[in-house]
């Protein structure tokens, strides 16, 4: 069965790369696994929280394959990933619930907005707090006057759903 | 204020179909995040299928995708 691996590593381990994806190479064959492709990267990325401090981290994930013997192995494999200390998290999932490997639209799409953020000098992203002021007690005069950058449809939405979980 | 009485009682919401049976799409994948903030709410809360419209079973895909991508800091636990 194939089984498809997620892992990042802090900026600084960039330059290792190299080395951390050879070391994982090696737990997944001492294990019964074979690489299916090699790496693929994703790069570095803005996390969604910050994990012990680091606000980025270089993503990359590889697919491989167990053979039915092998499989009881997976535990042991994030067993070994988790003691492996250059790697900050990681996560393994059947490559059948999740398609084909590509590198999607929407990560790709997340870090050029917040490559367009850190150039516009503020860490903190101020679109979604435009997002938000809707959610106060004044959001219903608040539509017809201003139109913010989200469209009129998805403000809609989210006006609507607002509204229907304040009653109950 | 009439506005808001009539969107929450009197008028029943349209039936949406699901989005991913309409696409045909039988895989969604974690890192997929601009696919996944589709289907939750402005506070990055999962939203219940009956504003989605998702069946069942590809409700039970999207909020497992939800909680990976969580985990590997792609989306957000919470937004204030």
């Amino acid at each position: 069965m194939e089984y498809e691996l997620l892992f990042f590593t802090q900026v600084a381990n960039e330059d290792k790369i190299g080395s951390i994806k050879k070391d994982i190479t090696e737990i997944l064959e001492s294990l019964g696994g074979k690489l299916s492709g090699g790496f693929s990267d994703i790069g570095k990325r803005k996390l969604a929280y910050p994990i012990k401090r680091n606000t980025h981290a270089f993503f990359s994930f590889v697919r491989f394959s167990l053979d039915d013997e092998n499989r009881q192995n997976i535990p042991e494999i994030g067993k070994r990933l988790g003691l492996y200390g250059n790697i900050m998290r990681h996560i393994v999932v059947r490559a059948e619930e999740i398609g084909k490997p590509i590198i999607s639209g929407g990560i790709k799409f997340e870090e050029e907005k917040a490559k367009t953020r850190t150039g516009g000098g503020k860490e903190k992203p101020t679109s979604p707090k435009q997002i938000e002021k809707p959610a106060g007690p004044v959001a219903e005069t608040k539509i017809d006057e201003d139109k913010p950058k989200a469209s009129l449809s998805e403000l809609d939405e989210k006006l609507s759903e607002i509204l229907e979980e304040t009653p109950s | 204020m009439k506005k808001i009485m009539n969107l929450n009682y009197s008028q029943p919401l349209p039936k949406k179909p699901c989005y991913f049976c309409a696409n045909k799409i039988d895989a969604i994948d974690y890192k997929d995040t601009l696919l996944l903030r589709k289907f939750m709410s402005s506070q990055a809360k999962i939203m219940p299928p009956k504003r989605t419209g998702n069946c069942s079973k590809h409700q039970r895909m999207v909020a497992r995708s939800v909680k990976r991508a969580r985990a590997m800091a792609l989306i957000s636990y919470l937004i204030k």
